[in-house]
């Protein structure tokens, strides 16, 4: 064993070195927005230069020249530039006012059936302050969920249950979904990510005004999503001629070569609002419609200091040793549920385990394409059936924290022998 | 010390160079901060850069009252833990992930080039309680004294004091092996 002293030297002395060419890229906004703040002076002109010009003859004749050159140059000029007249910050300067947002999502660039479809509505002072968004033709069915003021409605129509909770991740993730299709917040990152050199926008401004202007924007592989890995992307966004609001966004992945079509938002009623319906399931949802407040629930258990593999090794154990102990009460409420209804049948199920002891739980793991961040934590048990003892390995047991109760964790399992 | 409150001066009357200055004097030790507590890279990317925001946006209102160094640590060691916070519920959220793609993009892979020596502590760094591993690095990395970890944690000394020796005695039985005396 190394003494302390070795550790806090080895500790003080490993060095990390940075990319220079990051640095570079970090350092030039630092400088940016110090220039930004500090608000550089205006350059007047130079004083007395038009009286001199004035008084003269010749010299008003000349400026007078000059000034109808200029003109015609202009005029000129601007009927054949070359130069794109549009800039992203127009579509900035124009989405700022914007209150309400609703768009649609397809899946592929050749339908018309919507996958998703959201409403945004914005304060006065631009915060975000109801989301709903619509879920169609989805494997467990029709999905809708609104966030309002803190709270989520979140309801699932194949299942008929609709579910009321607080709960500060699905907060952050519904603003998250919010921000990411804001349009102009959209345009706003492109912008800066440009000028960081972190991705590449292209401007296209086609001379018939009857088409739109489009910025193609490339990411490079693994840039894209913020977590993960994923293939090189590119956004072509559409941006109305007149208002310079975005009109739509067409997503391509790159694919052997070539960019195939991943899917386009279409986004409409810049200036429409909404009723305050829209925002309210429970009256929306019809009466046969299960309503369930998560937040009365009183399952898992509590999370203390420990860290997600210590709580979800300690639920796990805890939830075995009540099966073994069959105090079912225990158990069931580490296990969860959702409605009360169905608590008693979990009971009855739970009870036909027959768990006699505890052989081993290992490391919890991430499962793969897992998003909810439960942990896998794989366990062996001695169980009686028929009479018989047997080994058991319980594959599929998992700890995840309790909605809207974020410092408790609980169990899901599913027992096939 | 000295030449730090010169540099603030100097950044207070606008001086471009002096926050350059400060950018490349404390870059490294705050990203080697920044990444012991955070998980990944690009994270680390994010609280580094925002530390120096807090200097570049409205230099002529910024006040120093402790050390430079100690100022842009707190600055990473707070951003480290709203991102954490965050981290931690984006993971749990079954919300359609598909249809979430990101705010931003970043470039994990460019930001920090980063040694066996340094890989190996940020692993065992990640396996310590998050307020052990605070304590450790803002003490050793950002040469913090246990009086201003404290009132960053909101604790006592004596429990950030705890809190440190836990650590090292953790840290010293997961790199048992990698350090030499």
């Amino acid at each position: 064993m190394r003494s302390t002293d070795a550790i806090e030297k080895y500790v003080k002395t490993t060095t990390v070195k940075t990319d220079p060419q990051v640095n570079k890229a970090v350092l030039d906004d630092l400088l940016d927005r110090m220039d930004r703040d500090s608000g550089a002076p205006c350059t007047a002109p130079p004083h007395g230069i038009r009286r001199t010009i004035m008084t003269g003859k010749l010299t008003k004749f000349a400026a007078a020249a000059a000034m109808i050159i200029a003109t015609i140059g202009s005029v000129y000029f601007l009927n054949n530039a070359v130069t794109p007249a549009y800039s992203m910050e127009q579509t900035i300067q124009a989405g700022r006012d914007v209150r309400y947002l609703h768009f649609s999502f397809y899946a592929s660039l050749n339908t018309d059936i919507a996958d998703k479809e959201a409403w945004l509505e914005y304060d006065d002072g631009g915060q975000i302050k109801n989301i709903r968004v619509d879920w169609y033709n989805q494997p467990a069915g029709d999905m809708t969920m609104v966030w309002k003021e803190g709270r989520t409605q979140y309801w699932t129509k194949k299942s008929k249950t609709l579910r009321f909770f607080e709960d500060e991740i699905y907060t952050e993730k519904m603003v998250s979904f919010a921000r990411r299709f804001d349009p102009t917040r959209m345009v706003k990152t492109m912008y800066d990510l440009e000028k960081q050199g972190k991705v590449k926008v292209q401007i296209h401004e086609p001379s018939d005004i009857t088409q739109p202007i489009m910025l193609t924007c490339t990411w490079l592989p693994n840039t894209y999503i913020v977590k993960g890995t994923s293939p090189q992307m590119r956004e072509v966004v559409h941006i109305d001629r007149f208002t310079k609001l975005v009109t739509s966004v067409k997503v391509y992945e790159r694919k052997d070569g070539n960019y195939e079509g991943g899917g386009v938002w279409k986004y409409t009623d810049y200036a429409a609002s909404f009723k305050t319906e829209i925002f309210d399931l429970d009256t929306e949802a019809p009466a046969d419609v299960k309503r369930l407040d998560l937040m009365c629930l009183d399952i898992g258990m509590e999370r203390t200091d420990l860290t997600d593999e210590e709580i979800a090794i300690k639920v796990v154990r805890s939830f075995l040793q009540a099966l073994i102990e069959k105090n079912y009460e225990t158990a069931v409420k580490i296990y969860g549920y959702e409605n009360p209804d169905d608590r008693e049948h979990l009971m009855q199920n739970l009870e036909k385990l027959n768990l006699i002891r505890i052989i081993e739980i290992g490391d919890p793991v991430a499962p793969r394409m897992d998003s909810r961040g439960k942990l896998r934590v794989p366990c062996r048990v001695e169980s009686e059936e028929n009479g018989q003892v047997i080994v058991w390995e319980i594959e599929n047991m998992f700890a995840q924290r309790v909605i809207g109760h974020s410092n408790r964790w609980h169990v899901e399992a599913e027992f096939i022998r | 010390m000295l030449e730090d409150k010169r540099l603030v001066w100097q950044l207070r009357r606008g001086s471009r160079d002096a926050l350059r200055v400060i950018y490349d004097k404390y870059r490294d030790d705050l990203l080697r901060i920044a990444a012991g507590l955070l998980k990944e890279r690009t994270q680390a990317e994010d609280a580094v850069h925002e530390a120096f925001i807090s200097l570049a946006e409205r230099p002529r209102d910024f006040t120093l009252t402790g050390t430079l160094k100690g100022y842009l640590a707190v600055c990473v060691a707070n951003k480290a833990r709203n991102i954490n916070r965050t981290a931690h519920h984006q993971r749990i959220v079954p919300l359609d992930e598909l249809a979430l793609p990101p705010s931003g993009a970043r470039r994990p892979d460019q930001w920090i080039i980063e040694d066996e020596q340094f890989r190996r502590l940020c692993d065992a760094m990640a396996r310590l309680p998050y307020e052990q591993r605070e304590a450790v690095i803002l003490h050793l990395q950002g040469s913090m004294k246990f009086r201003q970890i404290a009132q960053l944690q909101d604790v006592s000394v004596q429990t950030v004091q705890s809190r440190y020796r836990y650590g090292l005695t953790k840290l010293r039985s997961l790199l048992n092996g990698e350090v030499t005396k």
